[in-house]
């Protein structure tokens, strides 16, 4: 699916990849550690809170005053999360309470067990209230989860706009340093393409760095100048051959003209002695040795007759060659 | 019994800071089904209370060190005069310790009985030398308490003060200041305050 995209955009959507991936890890372990001590800072807080009402509530469980219990748990009124609060005696009975209007969940009338429990409504927590060594009663505490719902809130809408702006900045860098690799690939490409449409060989590649891409540049320019030098070579090569082809068919033809020029002249004596002798002494001739002097003069004149078209082939080689129908039948008669 | 459980219902009602209006028919009740020996029974009931307050008295109140001067003496609570705690008082203490001392109760006949002594109860009984006593005692660092009319205001340290079937603190700073002893702002908050 990747792999007919352009190099830049791989290098961009790898980027991408890599820090998006990365982005996403770090956020989700991030969370999870929020998560986890948001959770427990919200129980500390919660017991924070319980010791300092615990510990202000002790003189008025020791001395039954719950005018003044109550007045201590009043304070929570201060901290809106709170929902309710009782002080039970040692007893195990209710002693004072505490809770906001709006909350609607019913209050415990037995202190329960000590410790603390989290449910998506609420926090709990129920602690002892000591003077000392002694235990004067129990405190029960309920916080809403608003406050812990509201960090998540904050936490997630940070992470995830910082996880954003990474991203951002990601594309940007990607698309800055992207160029260090296509721009050579780039020119490599032009380079190539124009050796491949001109077959012009002179062009070198730009070259941007010392890195293998450079290396690569170095590589296939090397490679053009040798194709270069092969070529001129060749074409120096092609011309010394021609001419060195041309002499010798210009001492050829030199030769076979002076050949067949010299042969013509022993020819012609004997063509003319043959005839002399027939004329002179034909009479007196058997009709065998009037055979033979007949085929002398005959292969004689047909000797002449090849002379002479030697000497015509030598000079047609040096005219030029001309397309035009023939007889092929009248040659094929003539040679049979 | 009925009638202790009923009281117990009754300080758990006004515990619970509801339903006062509900007291008077509470009360009404009360009366109606209340045997002859009521007065002996509320009695003791309200004394329970103040014993179990004497014994509270020694998480909150801090004493000069140089009282503790000795390792192995008991941490003393005296009662002066009648006794009205029955073993009430002696219930409350038994097993339990100040640091690592253990607690004493102690009857004293008359003031030159008393020895070494942390919380003085002074009873009704006395009330008639009441000045004598806080003047004999002077400032050594002993906790006075009582529960008789006037007590804070006459030099007494702590008065137990009735109310409404409660019992109320009333505390003389000046007199706790004067003997040396650092009363807790906690308990103070839960108290009257008089003698400043």
């Amino acid at each position: 699916m990747l792999r007919n995209v352009p190099i830049r955009t791989k290098l961009t959507l790898i980027i991408l990849a890599i820090s998006g991936v990365i982005s996403v890890l770090t956020c989700a372990s991030l969370f999870v550690y929020t998560f986890i001590s948001f959770r427990e800072k919200a129980v500390s807080q919660l017991s924070t809170l319980g010791e300092i009402i615990a510990s202000n509530s002790t003189a008025a469980l020791a001395f039954q005053n719950n005018d003044d219990a109550a007045e201590v748990l009043s304070a929570l009124k201060a901290e809106p999360h709170i929902l309710a609060a009782v002080l039970f005696n040692d007893t195990g009975e209710p002693f004072a309470t505490y809770h906001v209007e709006a909350d609607v969940i019913e209050l415990p009338s037995t202190p329960g067990v000590d410790g603390y429990t989290i449910n998506p409504q609420s926090l709990t927590g129920i602690l002892p209230v000591m003077q000392g060594q002694r235990r004067l009663g129990t405190l029960y505490l309920r916080s809403d989860m608003l406050a812990l719902y509201q960090s998540y809130k904050h936490y997630g809408v940070i992470l995830i706009v910082s996880t954003l702006i990474a991203f951002g900045v990601a594309y940007i860098l990607a698309h800055l340093m992207r160029k260090q690799i296509t721009r050579p690939i780039h020119a490599l490409v032009q380079t190539a393409n124009v050796v491949a449409s001109e077959s012009d060989h002179s062009v070198r590649a730009q070259r941007f760095g010392n890195d293998e891409l450079g290396l690569l540049t170095d590589a296939f320019n090397n490679m053009l100048e040798q194709i270069q030098k092969l070529n001129s070579d060749l074409e120096r090569r092609v011309v010394e051959r021609t001419a060195q082809l041309e002499a010798t068919n210009k001492e050829l033809e030199a030769f076979s003209y002076s050949v067949s020029h010299d042969l013509r002249a022993p020819v012609r004596h004997i063509d003319g002695f043959a005839q002399l002798l027939s004329a002179r002494s034909r009479e007196q001739m058997d009709d065998t040795s009037r055979r033979y002097l007949d085929t002398i003069i005959t292969s004689t004149k047909r000797l002449g007759l090849l002379i002479d078209e030697l000497l015509v082939f030598c000079r047609m080689g040096r005219t030029e060659m001309h397309r035009k129908d023939v007889d092929m039948r009248a040659i094929i008669d003539e040679c049979i | 019994m009925a009638v202790l459980t009923f009281t117990s219902f009754l300080s758990w009602l006004a515990a619970r800071q509801r339903s006062l209006w509900q007291l008077p028919a509470v009360l009404v009740a009360l009366l109606f089904c209340a045997p002859t020996d009521t007065a002996a029974q509320t009695v003791n009931r309200e004394y329970q209370i103040k014993a179990v307050f004497l014994y509270n008295f020694v998480q909150f109140v801090e004493w000069p060190a140089s009282v503790f001067a000795e390792p192995e003496l008991p941490f003393v609570i005296g009662v002066l005069g009648d006794n009205p705690f029955g073993d009430a008082l002696h219930e409350v203490v038994s097993g339990e310790t100040v640091g690592a001392r253990s607690i004493e109760v102690r009857y004293y006949e008359r003031i030159a009985d008393i020895d070494t002594c942390h919380i003085l109860f002074i009873s009704q009984s006395e009330v008639g030398h009441l000045s004598t006593i806080l003047t004999a005692l002077g400032k050594r660092p002993i906790l006075t308490v009582g529960d008789t009319a006037e007590f804070a205001r006459r030099g007494g340290m702590i008065r137990f003060i009735k109310e409404q079937n409660r019992i109320r603190l009333r505390i003389n700073i000046q007199a706790t200041k004067d003997a040396g002893l650092v009363v807790s702002s906690k308990l103070l908050r839960a108290a009257d305050l008089v003698g400043r």
